[in-house]
């Protein structure tokens, strides 16, 4: 029975704190995430008394059900007693798909405790482990559920003890994991352990499930549930989800392991919060005062068609309410907040204020974005937030969309705009030449939810091009320097480009390096950990999205500084699409070393210098070994030994890469690396030549240069794919 | 081995010079430079009926970019004429075309026009011996201006000198002399380095060369709230310190 209750009664409970508890769900996919937090939501999601007798569902997204998997992180908030005791629970979906683990990562920033869902038969898969390790990396603490319980009874016809151990061997996987990723003096505490409870069995389907200390109290054990699915009479099942009801279960095991936000925020905000500690806007989050300045941290934003922008977060510090003026540090702009609603089950209900430790919903906060840290506005000017603003991900995998209706062209541009603003991952972009728009996501299945979306909630059907795969462009040698020379002669750049190493490219992707900050303290960091002199390092005065720097070295240039911005403009353009095949450049650096100005601003504008400086970077760049970058794949499946040798060979027919072959039992576990442009008929070759015996799960690995017996053929695809001249770009072509 | 003439047409047809009419009649090629410089009533089409020539116009990119085209010319034999508005070699860049040809081997040559340069100087009858850099305004590239005519004006300033200013000239767009002004006193709000002031008088010159045109010095507030009707304009920005006689002439102007 979900539980009816005002937002007055919420509110009360929000306001005492030892009386919430903000969790999350976690699981490889397929491993019944879904399944869970639906059967949470329908037993123990609080219903106002406004929207009862409305469907109820989690994944209110048509598209969700449909798929079996969950896309949008929305908060649902929970009721349930313990001892006579009620408390909250707030339930933030956190996506499940690979494709968008860089969302689950700010998810878990605002939890205090996870659900790690695992599938009984499959056991601990790579996205349980990635999760996993990403949940503990955040002091998330993790609470067991080993779900499809049924399945060794139904499959694989176990008997008690044969389940038992089958049970154990994953929990000892998994505290395995825990004593790999987890802090020392957490290994420990947080292992899972059977008899105390932190670890539930069962099936969130058939709704029933038990710790084993609440088994023992009703008198449940396993042999019940062999009986239960021994029968084709469904009412056995039935009886146990009376008997143990699955949301009794796991909310039980959270409200007494998982920490109320008070506690939890003491140890959490030093691993979370990026900046000074010492400061009051820290100090106050880590007492979670509700006095203290606002500080928020924004994990959702969604466009509702009636409300405009939603942004749902986090208050870790202070209490929110309409009027209050926060700063949004990502943004660096003033924003004042309009409406504050806390989440009533799924659904929002306006409040008047929400203290520190509690998930609220934020109306107002236009310039926001997943991932924003919102401060007191009087304490602008302290350092830090919780994300860096950085380019987590990058997307793969790109289509051109139109509407099947030429009429709805402005809806979708509009919906685009909407999808791209909830799901930061998917990028869109105008073909400038063709008037094409362009998705791009971070895998196949990716961007088919974004289309399924646009279609389910703005009504537009689209048509599509087959996906492309997105490769970078780079170089493998320093180069020497070249002139570019502006179309009237009267300007000149020179030039050189060299590849950047790994560690570079590295503290540039984690944002641990950017454009904006302290040209000192940058070097430093270049210095120390990348190789770089620190005085080159102190001339880099541009960084691009693609991980390329920007080196002026230059002295005493006349007009220089006049044309800086311009200068850098044309450096971002050539970034964006190089020589080779107009793929965006990657991981490079650019030396400037001197240049020529004309004095008369008329004669050096953008016409003159954007060539000019693409010329001689094109030039250099074609005289350093250039290459094509391709994604890469990890792939990590496992397959009965039997059919290892079918499945290596599918691999190395689609030129990859075993890394790692561990034998479990009868069962292998091949990590592997795959080309992404190689992978469109993997999941049916894999199924084909294992019989469907095979369980994979895919991830984003890295960049790695194409062969080079491809190189030339794939170059003259993309260029005549993309309508350039089929032949390869010669210096020539950039020393005019 | 050809022939390559960079020939300035003048203001305005009236000042279309002979020496400038008869070389490009032995053209084999014209092409009319038609972005540095605007003019009444000289456009590629009057051009071609006054030479009976055809006349390829070249905006911009297309001149520059048109250099191996023209050079081709050059190579096959045929002689190629580049008529500018005023003056070809004041105000513009094609002297790396100049020297190209030179280099491979060809004849080149200049034939000088009247240039608004000339003409203002005239027209303003300030002393043309005080004249320092000129310098261009032009449209602000992503919301930023370029603050070298600032820097410009305060030099020729300190050093007693008057600045004539050239107005941008970007696809359809001309810039105005009160949109200039504008600018100017945009940049000496930020900079205030005390170069330019509402009060101080500047001379604007609209459509020189044409039937309409007209002169007048006046006071920088007095020209931002002044209509200067249809460009070409352009401005002197004169020195602080004048002659009597400068005076006296700018008074007249008006």
């Amino acid at each position: 029975m979900p539980k009816y209750k005002t937002s007055e009664q919420v509110l009360s409970l929000m306001k005492d704190r030892t009386r919430v508890r903000n969790i999350g769900i976690i699981a490889h996919v397929d491993h019944g995430k879904t399944t869970t937090s639906d059967q949470l939501l329908a037993a123990s999601g609080i219903i106002s008394p406004k929207v009862a007798g409305e469907a109820l569902a989690l994944d209110y997204l048509s598209v969700e059900q449909q798929r079996g998997i969950t896309v949008k992180a929305a908060n649902v908030s929970l009721y349930h007693e313990v001892d006579g005791k009620g408390y909250v629970i707030n339930l933030i979906d956190t996506p499940g798909h690979v494709d968008f683990s860089g969302r689950v990562t700010r998810s878990l920033r605002v939890l205090d405790g996870s659900i790690v869902v695992v599938d009984s038969v499959e056991g601990v898969m790579t996205q349980t482990e990635t999760v996993l390790r990403q949940s503990l990396e955040e002091r998330v603490r993790p609470i067991l559920f080993i779900n499809k319980v049924d399945r060794l009874v139904k499959e694989l016809k176990l008997g008690p003890q044969e389940m038992m151990q089958k049970l154990l061997d994953i929990i000892k996987e998994v505290n395995n994991l825990i004593n790999i990723y987890a802090e020392p003096e957490l290994k420990e505490k947080w292992s899972i352990n059977p008899s105390l409870g932190n670890v539930v069995f069962g099936s969130a389907k058939d709704r029933w499930g038990f710790s084993i200390p609440m088994a023992q109290k009703k008198g449940i054990n396993m042999k019940h549930v062999i009986d239960a699915y021994s029968t084709t009479d469904k009412s056995k099942v039935n009886e146990l989800a009376a008997q143990v009801p699955i949301n009794e279960a796991l909310l039980d095991a959270v409200i007494k392991f998982v920490p109320n936000p008070i506690e939890a925020q003491k140890y959490r905000i030093p691993k979370i919060w990026k900046g000074d500690l010492d400061n009051e806007l820290a100090k106050s989050m880590l007492n979670a005062d509700p006095n203290g300045p606002v500080v928020m941290m924004i994990t959702d934003m969604k466009v509702d068609p009636h409300a405009g922008l939603v942004a749902t977060g986090r208050v870790f510090s202070g209490t929110i309410r309409p009027g209050t003026e926060v700063w949004l540090v990502n943004a660096k702009a003033p924003q004042k907040v309009l409406q504050v609603s806390i989440y009533m089950g799924q659904f929002r209900e306006l409040a008047d204020e929400i203290p520190a430790g509690n998930i609220a919903a934020v109306l107002g906060l236009e310039r926001a974005r997943s991932g924003e840290t919102l401060i007191d506005v009087r304490f602008k000017d302290l350092q830090g937030s919780f994300e860096k603003l950085h380019y987590v991900s990058e997307p793969v995998v790109t289509i051109a969309v139109e509407p099947k209706n030429p009429k709805d062209l402005t809806k979708m541009i509009d919906a685009l705009r909407k999808l791209s603003i909830e799901d930061p991952n998917l990028v869109v972009k105008i073909n400038e030449e063709t008037g094409e728009y362009l998705l791009s996501g971070m895998g196949f299945l990716h961007l088919e939810v974004s289309l399924q979306l646009l279609k389910d909630n703005y009504g537009v059907d689209v048509v599509t091009t087959p996906p492309i795969v997105v490769y970078r462009e780079s170089v493998r040698n320093k180069s020497q320097v070249f002139e570019g020379k502006s179309p009237n002669k009267h300007n000149k750049f020179y030039i050189s480009v060299e590849p950047l190493n790994e560690k570079t490219i590295e503290l540039i992707s984690t944002g641990t390096i950017k454009e904006d900050m302290d040209s000192k303290e940058m070097a430093k960091i270049l210095r120390d950990q990348a190789d770089w002199d620190y005085d080159e390092a102190k001339k880099i005065i541009a960084i691009d999205e693609n991980v390329n720097v920007f080196v002026d070295a230059t002295s005493g240039v006349q007009h220089l500084r006049e044309i800086m911005d311009t200068l850098l403009q044309g450096y971002r353009l050539a970034m964006r699409e190089g020589p080779l095949a107009h793929e965006p450049i990657r991981g490079i650096k650019v030396v400037l070393h001197d240049a020529a100005i004309h004095e008369d601003p008329a004669h050096r504008g953008p016409a003159q210098i954007y060539p000019a400086v693409r010329n001689a970077i094109f030039a250099a760049f074609l005289m350093s070994r250039p290459t094509l970058l391709e994604p890469l794949q990890k792939l990590d499946i496992r397959v009965p030994m039997e059919f290892v040798g079918n499945v290596t060979a599918v691999l190395s027919r689609k030129r990859g890469k075993v890394l790692n072959m561990v034998q479990s039992g009868s069962v292998a576990r091949v990590l592997a690396e795959i080309p992404v442009s190689e992978s469109y008929e993997l999941a049916s070759d894999l199924r084909s030549t294992t019989g469907g015996r095979a369980f994979w799960g895919t991830e984003f690995s890295r960049w790695a240069p194409v062969p080079d017996s491809l190189l030339n053929d794939v170059v003259l695809k993309i260029r005549e794919r993309k309508g350039l001249p089929k032949e390869l770009p010669k210096v020539e072509d950039f020393l005019t | 081995m050809s022939a390559i003439h960079f020939i300035g047409l003048g203001l305005s047809k009236r000042f279309l010079t002979n020496a400038a009419l008869q070389t490009l009649r032995n053209c084999d090629v014209i092409y009319f430079d038609f972005y540095t410089s605007l003019s009444c009533d000289l456009s590629p089409e009057s051009l071609a009926e006054i030479t009976g020539k055809k006349v390829v116009s070249a905006t911009r990119d297309l001149l520059e970019r048109r250099e191996r085209e023209i050079l081709l010319h050059l190579e096959n034999g045929k002689d190629v004429c580049i008529a500018t508005v005023g003056d070809p070699m004041i105000a513009t860049t094609h002297v790396s075309l100049f020297t190209e040809a030179v280099r491979r081997g060809h004849e080149a040559k200049v034939i000088p026009g009247l240039s608004v340069h000339c003409y203002a100087i005239s027209r303003s009858m300030l002393s043309s011996y005080k004249f320092g850099k000129s310098v261009t305004i032009t449209f602000p590239v992503s919301g930023k201006l370029d603050f070298t005519p600032y820097n410009v004006i305060k030099q020729n300033r300190d050093r007693g000198l008057h600045t004539i200013v050239y107005l941008d000239l970007k696809e359809d767009m001309v810039m105005t002399a009160q949109l200039a002004i504008s600018y100017l006193l945009k940049m000496e709000d930020e900079l205030k380095e005390r170069v330019i002031s509402e009060d101080d008088l500047v001379v604007i010159g609209e459509r020189l060369g044409c039937q309409d045109e007209r002169m007048r010095a006046l006071r920088m507030s007095e020209a931002l709230a002044t209509d200067f009707g249809k460009p070409p304009h352009i401005i002197i920005i004169p020195a602080r310190n004048l002659y009597d006689m400068e005076v006296e002439a700018l008074k007249c102007l008006s």
